[in-house]
C-alpha cells in the first residue's frame, strides 16, 4: 500500500512499534486477549506513530524515547475507533466485522477502556508531566468534539465554523499531537514544535474532510465499510454544508438530511445531490488549501528525507481513496 | 446531601463544585446528555472514602480534594459506560454514554496531571484495568447462575477495588503508614463490597458480611486514630441501605 512506502524512512522502527504493541497488549483475560489481537490484526495505516517518528527525525531522534509515545497515541486512536463503532453501530471497519458486531457493546466498551488504560500506562512510564498533561488535555477535547457531533446531528443549519470545531477535536488534535510530541521528545525548539504541531493540525483537518468526502463517493470495497454512513446518522459534513448553500439543491437536501430514518434510495439521492451541487469539488479545494498550508509550513525545516516523506504524506492524504 | 451530617461536608461540596466546573460540554450539562439516575451512595461514597481516610490523620487539603474528584471521575466513567448494554438501544441512549464515559476517563487523567497527583497515576491505570476485568468476567457469566465465589470476585474487581484504593491513597496522601494503610484499605474494600452487593441484591448475605467487616476495620483503627469520620461514613452507608428497608434491626 502506498502509505507504507511513505513511511519507508522509518519502516524498521514502525515495525518495532507494531511488534511492541502486540507484546504490550498480551493479557491474561481471554476476552481482552482475543479482542486485542483481533484489533491489531485488522491493521490500520499506523499513521499516528508514523507522524511521531517522522517528526522526531528532524531533531535529536531517540527511538527508545519515542516508542512509548508512538504506541500510546496509536492505542488512544484504536480505543477511539472501537468506541466510535459502538456510537455509530458500525458493522464493518477495514473490511472486517467491528468488535461491536462480533462481541457486542459491553465487550467493545471494556476493550476500548482497557486500551485507554494501557495507553495511560505507557504515558506514565514516560514520566513527563508536560507530555502527559498535553495528551490528557487532547483526549478530553476529542471527547468534547465527538459529543458535539452527536449533539448537532441532523442539524442542517450548521456552518463551517461549527464543522471545523468538531473535526478539529475529532481528528486534527490527535494528529497534531503526534507531530508535536515527536518534536518535543526530540528536543526541538519552541518554534520547531509549533511548526510540527501546525503541520499535523492542517493535515488532520484535511484528512477528516477527505474522510467525509470518501464517505459519500468512495468505493465501499476500497473503503472497507459502506458509504453514506454520515448521511444515515445525520452527521452534517463539509460537502453537505456546501450543497445546502446551493439554492437549486437546498430544499430537497434539507428535507432528506433532516430525516432521522432514510431509505437506501433516499441516501443515494442525497449522494447524487451533493455531487451535482459541486459540494465534493468545493470541499476538495478546502482540503488542498490545508494541505498547501501544511507543506509550506515545513519550509523552515532542514531538507532531509523525512521532509519529503511528510510532503508525500500530505499529498497522499489529498489523493487517498480509502 | 442536606440530610447527611458529615464532619467533612464542606469538603464533599468542594469535590462536587470542582467537578461541575470541569464537566464542560459546550452549552450542555451532563444531565442534558445522559439520564444518569444516581443514588446518594453513587454521588458521595467514592470521594467520601478518600476524605475520611485522610481525615483520621489530619486536615484535608486541596490535593486530597482533587484526589477525591479523581476517584469520582473513575467511578462515573465506569458507571456511565455501564449504561451501554448489548440490548437494542436507541441511538441517543447508546451514543452519549460511550462518549461521556470516555470524557470522564479523560478528566481522570487530566486531573491527575493538573493536581500534581502524577505519582499515583499508575495506581489508576491498574484500577481501570481491574474494573474492566470484572466487567468482562461478568459478561462471560451472563445468563448463567452466578455462584457466590465468582460474584465476590466480580464486584470486588468492579467496585470494591476502587473504594479500597480510595482508602489507601486518601490515607497515603495524609501521611498514614503501614500497618494502618492496610486497615483503611480494607475499610474501603468492605464499603465497596457492601455498596455493590446492596445495589444488585443477588447475594444479600454479602451486605451483612461486609458491613461487619467495615465495622471491624473501624474498631481496629479506633485505638490509634479518631475514627469519627469513618463511623460517619459507615452510618451514612447503613442509613442509605436501611432506607431501602433491607437491613432494619441489623445494625
Amino acid at each position: 500500500m502506498k502509505h507504507q512506502k511513505l513511511f519507508r524512512e522509518i519502516i524498521t522502527d514502525l515495525k518495532i512499534v507494531e511488534k511492541e504493541l502486540g507484546r504490550f497488549l498480551k493479557v491474561k483475560d481471554p476476552i481482552l486477549s482475543q479482542t486485542s489481537v483481533y484489533l491489531l490484526q485488522a491493521g490500520g495505516k499506523r499513521m499516528r506513530p508514523g507522524f511521531t517518528l517522522l517528526s522526531g527525525k528532524f531533531f535529536d531522534y531517540h527511538f527508545e524515547k519515542l516508542l512509548p509515545i508512538a504506541m500510546a497515541l496509536e492505542l488512544i486512536h484504536m480505543a477511539t475507533l472501537v468506541h466510535d463503532d459502538v456510537v455509530d453501530a458500525s458493522l464493518t471497519r477495514r473490511g472486517r466485522p467491528t468488535l461491536a458486531a462480533g462481541w457486542g457493546n459491553t465487550v467493545s466498551i471494556a476493550t476500548g477502556d482497557y486500551l485507554l488504560a494501557k495507553a495511560l500506562e505507557l504515558i506514565v512510564r514516560i514520566d513527563d508531566k508536560e507530555i502527559s498533561k498535553t495528551i490528557a488535555d487532547v483526549s478530553v477535547q476529542m471527547c468534547q468534539g465527538e459529543i458535539q457531533q452527536i449533539k448537532c446531528s441532523y442539524d442542517i443549519t450548521q456552518n463551517y465554523k461549527q464543522y471545523y470545531y468538531r473535526i478539529q477535536r475529532k481528528t486534527a488534535l490527535l494528529i497534531s499531537l503526534c507531530c508535536k510530541l515527536g518534536a518535543m521528545v526530540s528536543n526541538a525548539s519552541e518554534r520547531q514544535i509549533w511548526i510540527m504541531s501546525t503541520y499535523g493540525h492542517c493535515l488532520g483537518i484535511a484528512f477528516q474532510i477527505v474522510d467525509d468526502i470518501l464517505d459519500i463517493i468512495a468505493d465501499p470495497k476500497m473503503l472497507g465499510k459502506p458509504v453514506g454512513g454520515d448521511i444515515r446518522q445525520g452527521i452534517i459534513t463539509l460537502p453537505m454544508i456546501y450543497a445546502l448553500r446551493d439554492s437549486s439543491y437546498a430544499n430537497r437536501l434539507k428535507e432528506l438530511l433532516s430525516k432521522q430514518y432514510k431509505s437506501e434510495n433516499e441516501v443515494e439521492q442525497v449522494v447524487k445531490l451533493i455531487i451535482q451541487s459541486g459540494g465534493i469539488e468545493k470541499s476538495r479545494r478546502v482540503v488542498n488549501l490545508y494541505l498547501d498550508k501544511a507543506i509550506k509550513n515545513l519550509h523552515e525545516l532542514p531538507d532531509i528525507p523525512s521532509k519529503d516523506a511528510l510532503i508525500e504524506l500530505a499529498q497522499f492524504v489529498g489523493e487517498r481513496c480509502y | 446531601m442536606e440530610a447527611l451530617a458529615f464532619s467533612y461536608q464542606s469538603e464533599l461540596r468542594a469535590v462536587e463544585k470542582q467537578m461541575s466546573e470541569e464537566m464542560l460540554f459546550k452549552s450542555s450539562s451532563l444531565e442534558d446528555l445522559i439520564d444518569l439516575s444516581m443514588n446518594n451512595l453513587d454521588r458521595y461514597l467514592c470521594p467520601a472514602v478518600v476524605l475520611v481516610a485522610s481525615r483520621i490523620t489530619g486536615q484535608i487539603d486541596s490535593k486530597i480534594i482533587s484526589m477525591a474528584s479523581v476517584f469520582q471521575y473513575v467511578f462515573l466513567a465506569h458507571h456511565i459506560h455501564k449504561l451501554v448494554t448489548d440490548e437494542n438501544m436507541t441511538e441517543r441512549d447508546r451514543q452519549y454514554p460511550v462518549l461521556v464515559g470516555d470524557f470522564m476517563f479523560g478528566q481522570t487523567f487530566l486531573k491527575i496531571c493538573k493536581a500534581d497527583l502524577f505519582s499515583y497515576a499508575s495506581e489508576f491505570v491498574k484500577i481501570i484495568e481491574i474494573i474492566n476485568e470484572g466487567v468482562l468476567m461478568r459478561w462471560r457469566l451472563k445468563n448463567k447462575e452466578m455462584p457466590l465465589k465468582d460474584y465476590k470476585i466480580i464486584v470486588g474487581k468492579e467496585r470494591a477495588s476502587l473504594t479500597a484504593l480510595a482508602g489507601k491513597l486518601g490515607g497515603e496522601l495524609a501521611g498514614l503508614q503501614e500497618p494502618y494503610l492496610k486497615k483503611i484499605e480494607h475499610f474501603g474494600y468492605s464499603i465497596g463490597m457492601t455498596w455493590a452487593a446492596w445495589e444488585e441484591m443477588i447475594h444479600t448475605s454479602l451486605v451483612r458480611e461486609y458491613l461487619a467487616e467495615a465495622k471491624g476495620a473501624i474498631s481496629e483503627l479506633e485505638e490509634y486514630f479518631p475514627v469519627k469520620p469513618l463511623e460517619e461514613l459507615y452510618d451514612f452507608l447503613f442509613h442509605e441501605i436501611n432506607s431501602n428497608a433491607f437491613l432494619a434491626n441489623n445494625k
